[in-house]
């Protein structure tokens, strides 16, 4: 299982657009990910799962991944996170 | 009878008389009791049945919708269909039917309700709206578990008033091809909700925070719904029926060729009216008006209707019908704003980053070959009326001098040019973003016309600023927001260009008032405001419109101007 913990910083978060980039990103891994944030944690392959967390700009999350590509998912997802979700 | 009246909040404007009928909702009394093991198996299967039944459902209903709805429009079907294909999310429900021993019914109804309690909590209004769908979604699914028939809509026609508990966006495309008479709603029309601006686009007025429970016991009676007032009164008296009667029949000019009057001031400017339009239907409709040309042709839906690009020919085809339909009136054709390619239209709402994600001008020029070809089919139309090209979401000049040089090559092509006298056809640019009006000197110099699109102005400027909601309904007449706008109008006034508002702001009887004062001339707006458009400028003077619009400027809130509005303008 691999972990990272990552802060969001595009300006609106992971909701309504960047969440289904997000997923559709997510989905091209073979391996289970999740979201966690705080206490609730949800599959970062379901649209509705994301949207529930609330994850806003600024927020604090942690990637999960558990799986053969495991360490490329949590890497590639981090880099999308990071680089704005293609704001 | 007695004669009652709600109030409400008015979401789209006109008025309507009608008989009330109340959309049955679906009700449903979940079966809380446990399963048996051996039961497990069937109430899944029973599960698996109801979400290909939704499904279908979901796609006969936007397929019924095809050319009438816009592209836009359309796109509200996409987060119905996400949610549709989540198999996380229909795992969870099986697992709550494995592990909790629920009935089917009820393991959607508590799956989807663990949802929603977390969406409601979110900041983003976008997100908090998707309650209405999701709720929808959950009432289909179990009505389909049930086997049930559909809603009563096949008892709904053109003479009603309907009254709903939950507006969403199926149920205000369904009313809309029905054309009734009005829409009062309890919950979910709200004035930037996706229910919301189908029938606002459609002319249908909308009223929504109505109690449904006690408007319900009216059914079969008279009503009138009149957004003006956000009010629906049950059994009107005679007097009323009369009066709305009579406005009613104004209205009816729209659709009945008859023509308004012409729209000028009282001190005599002569106000321009053109319409927007997005869908052949509503260019029928359209042509019959005594209005004073297109302003907008979103094309969007002409390439959306069509499972791939359409041809030069059968684009032509469109334009030039157009084009010679309305005779030497203008008709201004944009190219098509279809962009961040696979990015879900519904998921689109904060548009705040559009810099980044090609849209509109910026990714037709990534598609040359596609937009050449819809520049040729534009400007071949030409020939045959008046036909103007304009351009969505312009950030800069350059891009402007970059299509500039595609006409100039077509208008040189032999086909084009043997094809009779070539005009040189009028160009516009959409000025809908910021940077575009951090450029509007170098791109003025470039066209001929400029088009304020103040939808995506606005959602720009809220993405800016934090504190602008973007479901207010009048945030375009913050003096921020008023400041960019008449910047963009000097500008172009100096230059001598002519401005055209289009978007939500120019169907906006108060916005039309400043935006006259600060020296416009030319509105394109939705059919659906005609009427009253041409009411206000009738009733306007230029004078004190340009005294309110300055004062609306140096005011320091929105508040500051609605209550300067609303006291001027009573």
């Amino acid at each position: 299982m691999t972990r990272k913990e990552i802060i969001v910083n595009n300006t609106s978060g992971l909701e309504s657009k960047p969440a289904a980039l997000f997923i559709q990103k997510a989905s091209n891994f073979k391996c289970n990910i999740w979201v966690e944030k705080g206490e609730r944690k949800a599959n970062a392959k379901s649209l509705l799962g994301l949207l529930s967390l609330g994850v806003g700009s600024g927020n604090r999350i942690t990637i999960i991944a558990e799986g053969e590509d495991e360490s490329q998912a949590v890497s590639e997802l981090e880099e999308y996170l990071i680089t704005g979700l293609g704001e | 009878m007695n004669r009652v009246v709600f109030e409400g909040l008015p979401v789209s404007s006109g008025l309507g008389i009608g008989k009330l009928i109340c959309l049955k909702d679906i009700s449903y009394e979940v079966n809380t009791g446990l399963i048996d093991e051996s039961e497990i198996e069937s109430q899944i299967t029973d599960l698996e049945v109801a979400i290909c039944k939704t499904f279908i459902e979901i796609y006969d209903l936007k397929d019924g919708f095809k050319g009438l709805l816009s592209e836009e429009e359309n796109r509200i079907f996409e987060f119905y269909n996400q949610i549709l294909d989540d198999s996380y999310f229909f795992e969870e429900i099986k697992n709550i039917i494995r592990k909790e021993k629920y009935h089917a019914d009820n393991a959607i109804y508590t799956c989807i309700q663990r949802y929603m309690n977390c969406l409601v909590e979110s900041d983003n209004e976008y997100v908090k709206y998707r309650i209405f769908d999701l709720n929808d979604v959950r009432k289909r699914l179990i009505k389909n578990v049930y086997g049930d028939s559909e809603l009563n809509f096949e008892d709904i026609n053109s003479s009603h008033v309907v009254v709903v508990r939950e507006l969403n966006p199926i149920i205000a495309g369904v009313l809309s091809k029905k054309e009734v008479k009005g829409v009062v709603a309890e919950e979910g029309a709200g004035y930037f909700t996706h229910a919301s601006i189908i029938l606002k686009s459609v002319g249908i007025p909308t009223l929504g925070g109505i109690n449904f429970k006690e408007l319900a016991k009216y059914q079969e009676r008279d009503v009138i719904i009149d957004c003006n007032k956000g009010i629906t009164i049950v059994n009107p008296n005679l007097i009323e029926i009369n009066s709305y009667h009579e406005s009613e029949q104004d209205r009816e000019c729209i659709k009945n060729i008859e023509q308004l009057e012409p729209s000028v001031t009282i001190d005599g400017q002569k106000i321009s009216l053109y319409a927007s339009i997005s869908s052949l239907k509503e260019f029928n409709i359209a042509k019959r008006v005594n209005l004073d040309g297109i302003g907008l042709v979103r094309t969007e839906s002409i390439f959306i209707n069509y499972s791939k690009v359409p041809d030069e020919k059968r684009q032509f085809a469109i334009y030039s019908k157009m084009a010679k339909a309305m005779k030497n009136k203008m008709v201004v054709v944009r190219t098509v704003d279809i962009g961040g390619d696979k990015v879900p239209g519904t998921l689109d709402f904060h548009k705040t980053s559009y810099k980044h994600i090609s849209r509109g001008i910026k990714r037709s020029l990534e598609h040359k070959d596609e937009l050449a070809m819809q520049m040729r089919s534009i400007i071949r139309a030409n020939i045959y009326g008046n036909i103007g090209i304009t351009f969505p979401m312009v950030n800069s000049a350059e891009e402007i001098i970059e299509v500039k040089e595609i006409i100039r090559r077509i208008e040189n092509e032999k086909e084009v040019k043997n094809n009779g006298e070539n005009k040189g056809i009028e160009i516009g640019a959409f000025i809908e973003t910021i940077s575009a009006v951090e450029d509007i000197n170098n791109i003025i110099e470039e066209i001929d016309f400029i088009n304020i699109g103040t939808n995506d102005l606005l959602h720009q400027f809220c993405g800016l600023n934090r504190k602008c909601s973007v479901v207010m309904k009048d945030n375009y007449l913050d003096p921020e927001f008023l400041k960019i706008v008449k910047t963009c109008i000097d500008c172009a006034k100096q230059r001598k260009k002519p401005i055209v508002l289009c978007g939500e702001m120019s169907s906006d009887p108060m916005s039309v008032v400043v935006l006259i004062g600060l020296g416009v001339n030319d509105f394109s707006i939705t059919l659906g405001s005609f009427y009253d458009i041409n009411k206000v400028i009738r009733k306007t003077n230029c004078k004190q419109a340009a005294e309110i619009a300055q004062k609306a400027i140096q005011s320091k809130s929105i508040d500051e101007v609605r209550r300067l509005l609303y006291n001027s303008l009573r």
